[in-house]
This record gives structure tokens, sequence and C-alpha cells, in this order.
């Protein structure tokens, strides 16, 4: 695998009658790896991921390996968009949805049945050949849209969205299976989602994105583990942020140095005898896999997970240890100014 | 700026041909009222509009159009109800039948009725013959099967949960159809009745057929005065007041139309067998079929019958040129011409209409384009709100001479009917074009294919259906366009309904059985179109 930066977009902005939708971005992506485009929705990241394609008009720069595309018709650019909602042409049927890229490539015919055949294995749709769109469902849907994006051999494959309109359990099966297709055809992608559980099962590298801007951007552990600011920290997943003096007091009872403030994962404190910090139950709520509950303790009030077999009840006195890997040390709280762009 | 301008560059040529052909002559019948002798005269306009027979024909303008609105609505509700909501048997071809008077060419429908009301008709005894009772009767006929087509397509597709809704809830069927149904109803209901009023006030071949010496309205007043006591300033001066009650009746249906409509929205519902709570929808569907099926049926009978026997001879005589000089050219001839000249006005506005509605459908990127669009959107409805016989008058008086001088082009009926024509083609194309999701557009082009191949697999499948039919629309509308051509029509090379109706007005039997034949030729070619059209199913044809 080379590391040369394949994707390289500049000081992209988009604006909409003078109103801003993206402003000022930049992205890398090196070959063959997968980029998550982190944001809430309307952050400006669809919008985006439209001007990398060329469907949006945009000021900056898009280059692949040093080419500039700025100035190339979207079907000159050789990047697929796989829509949120598909976009399958309705009045072909499901092979010849696939196959279409190929035809517009003028491949011989036994070459095309072949292509279109293992694609449709490789999304797990054999046997969907002759089907019409109409009579698939949701998932599906998503499954031939996939394949018909990957059979025009695109240099970059671009996801905006692609499982967010498809029910919770079908999403995550449907998220491994992307990140298992996307590695097999090593493909170069760019995925646009507001769910971090999708970013973090498909993606290689994340970039948060806020109110048209790209925040934070690197290999997705890093990302994950150091966020630049509270606001990133509690979209990536963190439960709380702690900021002044009770952040000084965890760090202290981590071992960790001093920050202004901190991002707290649910699982970092744990209800344990030896802990450092006393707290006491306020609420307790039994999930699957622990028990869930939230102390008041002298940095205010904070989430723990306890072990299945422990009985807790509100008003128990308790001790809370703390697990450092799951904290995140922040240089600023969440009333500091703008966010920096990096 | 730089889609702006493409987008300058594809309207131009739609642009010069209404330039040309529509707003220099509308605009040379305004400058015939207003100016006299060089200068502004409006107060000559003013005395036009104060004398008492145009006051009459404006109020009797305004009250037969509102009761034939009325009318069209309370028997074309029930019979949307019927046909689109009700399992019955033979629906489809009761369906076709009423769907074909919005297509008959108006003269052929003014002389049905005189055969059923006039003397010897059946109903020759009420003595209705040039009451204003004909007159709406005809235009209740017409225009029916417009409240039918909009909002039973409406109904048809209306999602049925909600009124289950109600009626799980408690409430009675009366109950649901006045809380639920008729609410969701209401733009199509609102947009059926403003397009009919439009066109019982814009009526033209059914009031001068069937208004004889008593009654006329605004539209034939105006053909009155321009051909026969060629006051230009009074029929400009009408023409105008035409103009902006049309005008605002568009804007008002374009308000209605802006809430969705279900013309686009596919919903499957089943239909349900007649219940007894559906009589009255029932009887009331039955007296629009016999409204309907009578005068067509006199009409073909009439045709067949010579000195009280049957025979084919009103039709064999469609080879001659008629009795006592009534025509320069034979009946047969006419109909040759009619049909070249619906040939080329369907080209013509299929060609402009395709490209309107592609360039009035895409999507907008700044506000400045939107407005652009829809600004186009609304200058080329504007022929509909300009009545055909004032476009007629406008030709006549702007293009017979230089530096325009296209009197004797054979192309200058056709681009009048196409203009009459080109609304209606837009509206079947746009909901169809607009109904595009333009990402699917977007998607063929990330898969490589360019904006031309784009179309191929985006467009042209869901678009061939509706450009089919819109053609047949128009070659239909064109056939049978009365207004316009009365016009523009040179003596030597006539339309099919214009010799109808100067046989009409000549005596001798053999000319009215020749009118009679001719009627039942020219109607059941555009019959035959229109049932062709029907068979495309096409929600959006006869929608405005």
């Amino acid at each position: 695998m080379t590391t040369e930066v394949a994707l390289a977009v500049r000081g992209l902005s988009v604006s909409y009658d003078g109103k801003s939708a993206v402003a000022d971005a930049d992205l890398d992506l090196v070959e063959g790896r997968v980029l998550a485009v982190l944001g809430p929705s309307g952050c400006g990241k669809s919008t985006l991921l439209r001007a990398v394609a060329g469907l949006e008009t945009a000021s900056g720069t898009v280059a692949w390996h040093g080419t500039d595309l700025t100035r190339t018709p979207t079907h000159k650019r050789g990047f697929a968009l796989m829509f949120q909602d598909g976009q399958l042409f309705p009045q072909l049927t499901v092979a010849r949805n696939v196959g279409y890229p190929l035809r517009l490539r003028r491949t011989s015919r036994a070459e095309a049945d072949a292509r279109v055949a293992d694609l449709l294995d490789l999304v797990g749709l054999s046997g969907f050949a002759d089907r019409l769109p109409a009579t698939l469902s949701g998932g599906e849907r998503q499954r031939v849209a996939l394949a018909r994006a990957l059979a025009a051999s695109p240099r970059l494959l671009l996801l905006d969205e692609p499982l967010s309109a498809l029910d919770a359990g079908l999403r995550q099966r449907l998220a491994d299976d992307l990140r298992r297709i996307l590695v097999e055809a090593g493909t170069t992608a760019v995925m646009v989602t507001h769910d971090h559980e999708e970013a973090f099962t498909v993606a290689d590298d994340l970039a948060v994105m806020r109110a048209g801007r790209i925040v934070q951007a690197g290999p997705i552990g890093d990302v994950w583990q150091t966020p630049v600011d509270a606001e990133t920290a509690l979209f990536l997943g963190y439960a709380r942020v702690l900021e002044g003096d009770p952040a000084a007091r965890l760090l202290a009872a981590a071992g960790l140095a001093a920050a202004p403030a901190v991002a707290v994962r649910r699982s970092a404190l744990a209800v344990a005898a030896d802990g450092p910090i006393g707290a006491e139950v306020v609420t307790v709520r039994t999930t699957p896999g622990q028990v869930r509950v939230v102390c008041a303790t002298e940095l205010g009030e904070v989430d723990a997970v306890a072990p299945l077999d422990l009985r807790l009840a509100p008003g128990d006195g308790v001790r809370l240890s703390v697990e450092r890997t799951r904290l995140a040390p922040l240089a600023a709280g969440s009333r500091s100014g703008p966010p920096p762009l990096n | 700026m730089r889609r702006l301008l493409t987008l300058a560059a594809t309207a131009t040529i739609p642009l010069l041909v209404l330039g040309i052909f529509f707003v220099i002559p509308v605009g040379g019948m305004l400058r015939e009222g207003f100016v006299q002798d060089g200068h502004l005269d409006l107060g000559g306009v003013a005395a036009v509009l104060g004398r008492p027979e145009i006051q009459r024909a404006v109020w009797f303008t305004l009250w037969s159009s509102a009761t034939g609105t009325l009318l069209a609505c309370a028997l074309g509700l029930p019979a949307a109800h019927v046909l689109h909501r009700l399992a019955i048997p033979g629906r489809t071809w009761v369906r076709a039948l009423l769907v074909v008077p919005f297509v008959l060419p108006t003269v052929v429908v003014g002389v049905a009725f005189e055969l059923v009301i006039g003397r010897g008709g059946p109903l020759g005894r009420l003595g209705l013959d040039g009451s204003a009772i004909a007159i709406i009767a005809g235009l209740v006929f017409f225009n029916a099967s417009v409240v039918i087509r909009v909002v039973g397509g409406a109904w048809e597709s209306l999602d049925p949960r909600p009124a289950e809704a109600a009626a799980a809830l408690g409430a009675s069927p009366w109950r649901v159809l006045r809380d639920v149904t008729f609410p969701a109803l209401r733009p199509a209901i609102v947009s059926a009745a403003t397009v009919v009023f439009l066109f019982c006030a814009t009526a033209f071949g059914i009031v001068l057929t069937l208004g004889g010496l008593r009654y006329s309205s605004v539209e034939t007043q105006i053909y009155l005065l321009t051909t026969d006591l060629l006051d230009l300033q009074a029929a400009a001066a009408l023409s105008v007041l035409q103009l902006l009650v049309v005008t605002g009746l568009l804007v008002a249906a374009a308000r209605a139309r802006r809430t969705p409509d279900a013309t686009v929205a596919h919903s499957h519902v089943r239909l349900r067998r007649p219940r007894a709570g559906d009589v009255p929808a029932l009887v009331l569907t039955g007296v629009l079929v016999v409204l309907v099926a009578l005068p067509l049926s006199s009409l073909v009978v009439q045709s067949l019958r010579v000195d009280g026997t049957w025979s084919l001879a009103n039709y064999r005589a469609l080879q001659t040129p008629g009795s006592h000089q009534a025509l320069l050219v034979p009946v047969t001839t006419a109909l040759v011409n009619s049909l070249r000249i619906a040939v080329d006005a369907t080209w013509m506005s299929l060609l402009l209409g395709l490209s309107l509605a592609m360039i009035v459908t895409r999507r907008s990127r700044t506000r400045a384009e939107h407005r652009l669009r829809s600004g186009l959107d609304g200058v080329f409805m504007l022929p509909l709100g300009v009545s055909a016989v004032t476009l007629g008058f406008g030709f006549l008086v702007t293009l017979g001479s230089p530096p325009l001088d296209l009197r004797d082009s054979p192309l200058l009926i056709p681009v009048a009917q196409a203009l009459v024509a080109l609304p209606l083609v837009v509206r079947i194309l746009v909901p169809v074009l607009a109904g595009i999701d333009d990402r699917l557009r977007q998607a063929a082009a990330t898969l490589g294919a360019s904006p031309l191949r784009a179309l191929t697999v985006v467009d042209l499948p869901v678009v061939w259906k509706p450009l089919l039919a819109a053609a047949g629309f128009a070659f239909a509308c064109s056939l049978g366009e009365f207004g316009a051509t009365s016009f523009l029509v040179r003596d030597d090379r006539p339309t099919l309904p214009v010799v109808i109706y100067r046989l009409i007005g000549h005596p001798g039997d053999l000319n009215y059985g020749m009118a009679l034949a001719g009627s039942v030729v020219l109607g059941a070619t555009t019959a035959v179109v229109m049932l062709v059209v029907e068979r495309l199913r096409v929600p959006s044809v006869g929608t405005l």
C-alpha cells in the first residue's frame, strides 16, 4: 500500500445565495483508505461530498494524485457517488442497474455479465439479477447501489449516508459488510455519516465536521482518543465533559497531568470497593451488559458502571475507580471560543 | 453565473417564438384599441365598456360561467367518486365516454346540442333552442370531464388511511366525507373549478352556435365586433378586460396548485363495491352520462338520416363543396387541410413545450435562478390567459402586413394552434419531469454518464409516454381549434371546423346534412386520438 496522498481537497467552500454551507475545507486521503466525515445533520458534510463529486458549484480545489479536477465535469472525474436512498434506475433490473457503468464504458457483453455476477455475489445478492428495484427491500436496494457504484471501478467511491435510511439492526450488519467489501475491493472511499458507530465500523480515518467546517481530522483512533474540544468529544460518544476544579480532581485521581477540561466515557468510572472517589448513587439502570449508575460526588454528578451482580439502590454509598485510558484531557472547556481550524 | 447564461441560452428560442407570435400580435391588438390617431385614448375605452350591449355580454359571461362551473362540479364530483373509487361494471367505458367531450371541437358540440333541443329534436318541445339553459348545458357537457379528470385523479391516489382513522373514531360516512376527504381534495377541486370557469368564460364555439342572436359572451362579442362591425377599438378594449380577468384566475389557479397535489404521487387504492349510500352519486353520474350521450348519439343518428330514411348520402356529399356555393372546396379537402395543420401544430407545440418543461423543472441553485425559472413558467402560461379569438385577431392585425407579412404562410395557422395547445402540453410534461429526482441524473453522472447519456437513462424512460400523450392531446386540440383559426383561415384553404360552421350558416338540407356528417367525422377522429391518449394512462393529461 502506498502512502502517497491520493485525494487532496484544499480550501473547498460552497455557499447558497451567500449562505455558507461548507467553509474552507481541507481533506487528505491516502490510496486504499476509507475516510469517514462525521457530523450532525445539516453541518454541510453531504454538500462537501457532492462538491468533491463535482455536483456543487464550489471554490477551492479538488485534486487526484496532483491532477486538478476542479474544472472536470462530474461524469469525467471517475468518482462514483452512492446516494443515501440508492437512486437506482427504476425501469432497469438489478443486473442492468449494476451493469450500467459497464455499458457506458462499452465493456463486452460477456465480460460485463461476469463482472455483474461477481459484484452481486460480493454484496450478497446473487439470484436477484432479474428483479426490479421496486420489489427490493431498503437494505437490498442499498446493496445494489453499492454494487453499481463499484461497477464503475471508481478511483474514489463517495458514500453519502449509505446506511442511514435503514433500521438499526440492519444498519450494523450492513456496516460490517460494507467494511469487508471496501477492504476486499481495495477501494479508496469517503463516507459521510452522522453515526459515530458506523464511522468506527467502516473507516480508517475520521474528519469531524461542524457548522460547515472541518474541526478535526486524522486516523480514527487518534481522533477518538484526543478530541479537539468538548463538543467534538460529546459528538464522538463521550458521556460528559468536566471542567475546572472537578476536571482537575478527576485527572489527579487518574494520575494524569492537569488540563482545563476532561471528556469522560461512561465506562471511565466503575464502582469498586477500593476506588479513590467517594460517591452516592442517584439513579440505577440495568442494561444487558452492565449496570449503569449516576452518582453524586465531590466532582458533581458523574456516570459510572457496575457489574451486573452488584445490587445497588438510590442512596447507597459507593466508591468509584478511574480508568485513565477512557478519559480525554481537553485543551479548553465548552465555553471556549470558536473551534480551532486544523 | 455560467448556469444563468446557459439557462438564458436554452430559453432563447422559445422566448423568440413567443415574442414574435404572441407578444407582437397581442401588443398590436392592444395598440389598436388604446391608441387612436397617434395618442392614448383611455376615454374611448371607458366609453366602450359603458355600452349596454357590452355590459350585457360581460354580465352574461360572468353568470353563465359561474352557473356552468357550479353544475359541472355538482355532476363531476359524484362522477369522479363513482368512476375512480367504486368497482362498477363498464367503468373504463363510461370514463372514456365522459372524457370525449373535452376534446370535441366546440362546433361539433354546438351542432349536436342544436339537434337535441332544436325543432324536431327529442327535447324540442321544451323550447330551449337559443336559450341560456342550452348554452349552460353545453358548457357543463364540455367541462364536467375536466372536473372528473382533475379531481378523480387526486381522489384515486388519495391515502385512504386518514378516512379509515376517522371512521374508526366513530365518524359516519358523511362526516368522513366532510371532515377528511373534502379537505384533502380541496386543492384539486379549487384547481378544477378555476380551470372550468376559465374554459366557460372563454368558450367561443358553444356560445356562437347555441347562443343565436339573443346571447353573446365577451368572447363572441370580440368576434362580432372584429369581423362584422369592424369596431376594432371596442374589440381591443374587451380583449384587455378578458386578459386581466383570465390572468387573475390563472394566478389563483397556480396558488391552489401550489399545495401538493396528488397527481404525481401514486398510492394504489382498491376499488370498493357500491353501497346504498352511493345511490345519489350513481344517479348524478347517470344524469351526466345521458347529458353526454344524448347529443352525441343524436348527431350520429341524424347524420345517417336523409328524407326520413337511412342513408350515407350526407357522407358521400362530403366529397362535394355543398349546395348554394356554400364552400370553395370539398369537405374532404378541408379534412386533409385540418390533418396537415394539426401535424405541424403538434410538432411545434411539442418542441416548445418540451424545452420549456425542461427549463422550468430543472432544480435551481440560487434564488435568482429560481425566480428566473418560475418567471419563464408564468410567461409561457400566458397564451392560456389570452383567448384564442384575441390571439387570432392579434395575428390578423400584426402579422398580415410588412415587416412580418405571414398572412400567406402555410405555417401561420399551425403556429397559432400550437400556441393555444402549448400550455396544455407544458402542464402534461411539467409534473412528469418535476417528479424525476434530480439526484437520479446525478447518480448517472457519477457513474460516468455524460449529460446526454443521463437523459436517455433517467428522463427518457419516464417521459416518452407523457410525450406521446401530449402529442395526441395537442393534435386533438389543433383538429378542433376554431377561435383563432376562424380569423386566419383562407376561404380556399379552410379547416374542417370552419367548414362545418360555414355549412350550418348556409341554407339547404344538403348543407346541413353535410355539417352533421362532417361533425361526426371530426368528432370521431378527435375521439379516437383521445382514446389512444387515454390508454397511455398519463395522470396529468387534461389538468392545468
